[in-house]
């Protein structure tokens, strides 16, 4: 159980071997054409301009799209179609794999339904969203996530309120915050009193409850929230989000944002969010 | 299981996750963890002079992230045997990554048991035969 990519799902599985998954990756590499491409062969800009963009990005670290709509070579609109062809049309890590004769395409469409019945709770139109946060992209999947991790990491049942716009944060001792950056960038923090951050750190970790530490419940709260944000941020790739996670921190100066109350089984806690 | 251990090094910035694989190590017979690291840069070290024959790897790391860090064993080390296991292991743009430079498998959190299990026998079987 669990996110995941088609890929891992096959090696986990014992139908291919990792090497065959390189092999296949090269030959996606080699197929699949970038935006810059893409923008080229659909006559929206010409081979010229498009290399004046290769060439400023080797200068600046931005993705095509970005530096070219800078520029005023091309529109957002246009970048936004481009990345529609270019998620459609793609060779997918499947398919490469019929292609270099290591499946069979039968066997693809019977492992790719077996895949989808895997992931089937995680796709988005299963999800029953919560009211989402000034539109950002990424907090649905987040909230959607929270109480199913919560109980299968720390076996806390929980169930996610509305949230609420605040200033002032609420008075739990533990505090811990992961930033996301990218197309929908988030920061999430997690807040908690004594217990509930205990038991969280303790079934994490398997180690004794007692036992543990100011250092180990901030490490193990802040370990739950990389989990959840990297399974919310591999949900939301799937639509083409693309975002990046940086390590956990117990130093958040806390700001403005949306507080979602948690009725928690053990202690008490909340879940904040803030789109940055 | 007779014979040598599968030698492991797991890497995490987390105390959490390190205590936890040392647990699921610890309850396979054929494996033993002779260290730990913290981060990237760390983990390079330990891999040159533990030679282990696995390596246990997260991604999002401060310093030298798993993806850095996987780059220069895979460079310096090229025999080395490395998991990347992570929380966002499940992301496509990640694992494919990961896969490219030479990792052998890519895991995602929460830690599942029975895959981790799985490719600790997997690599035992391996480094005996």
């Amino acid at each position: 159980m669990g996110v995941k990519f088609f890929g891992q799902y096959l090696i986990e599985r014992g139908e291919v071997t990792a090497e065959q998954v390189r092999v296949a990756l090269d030959l996606m590499d080699q197929e699949n054409r970038s935006i810059g491409e893409l923008a080229v062969e659909g006559r929206l800009i010409s081979k010229a301009d498009a290399d004046k963009v290769n060439a400023e990005q080797r200068h600046r670290d931005m993705p095509f799209g970005e530096l070219a709509v800078e520029m005023g070579l091309l529109s957002e609109e246009q970048i936004d179609n481009l990345v529609q062809l270019q998620w459609r049309t793609r060779l997918r890590i499947g398919q490469a794999l019929v292609r270099l004769g290591l499946l069979g395409t039968e066997k693809l469409e019977e492992l790719l339904v077996r895949y989808e019945e895997d992931q089937a709770p995680y796709r988005i139109e299963n999800l029953a969203l919560p009211e989402s946060i000034e539109g950002n992209a990424l907090a649905p999947y987040v909230l959607r996530l929270f109480p199913n991790l919560l109980m299968r990491v720390a076996r806390i049942a929980t169930r996610v309120g509305g949230g609420e716009r605040i200033s002032e944060p609420p008075d739990l001792p533990v505090r811990v915050a992961v930033s996301v950056s990218g197309d929908s960038g988030l920061l999430i923090c997690l807040l908690g009193d004594d217990a509930f951050s205990r038991q969280v750190a303790a079934k994490a970790s398997g180690l004794d409850a007692e036992s543990l530490d100011r250092e180990m419940l901030l490490d193990g709260v802040g370990e739950f929230l990389n989990v959840l944000a990297g399974n919310a941020m591999a949900l939301a790739e799937r639509n083409g989000i693309s975002l990046e996670l940086e390590p956990p921190r117990s130093d958040v100066a806390f700001e403005s944002g949306y507080l979602f109350e948690l009725a928690v089984n053990v202690g008490s806690a909340g879940l904040f969010l803030k789109p940055l | 299981m007779s014979g040598k251990k599968l030698a492991v090094l797991v890497v995490d910035d987390s105390r959490t996750v390190l205590a936890q694989i040392e647990r699921t190590v610890a309850a396979n017979d054929g494996v033993e963890v002779i260290g730990t690291a913290r981060n990237g840069a760390e983990a390079v070290r330990q891999v040159g002079q533990l030679r282990p024959g696995l390596v246990l790897m997260d991604i999002v790391m401060p310093d030298v992230d798993g993806m850095a860090a996987l780059r220069l064993i895979q460079s310096k080390y090229p025999e080395t045997r490395v998991a990347m296991l992570s929380s966002v292991g499940a992301m496509a743009s990640k694992a494919e990554e990961a896969f490219r430079l030479g990792a052998i498998q890519v895991l995602s959190k929460p830690i599942d048991e029975d895959v981790l299990a799985t490719l600790l026998a997997q690599e035992c079987e391996r480094a005996q035969a």
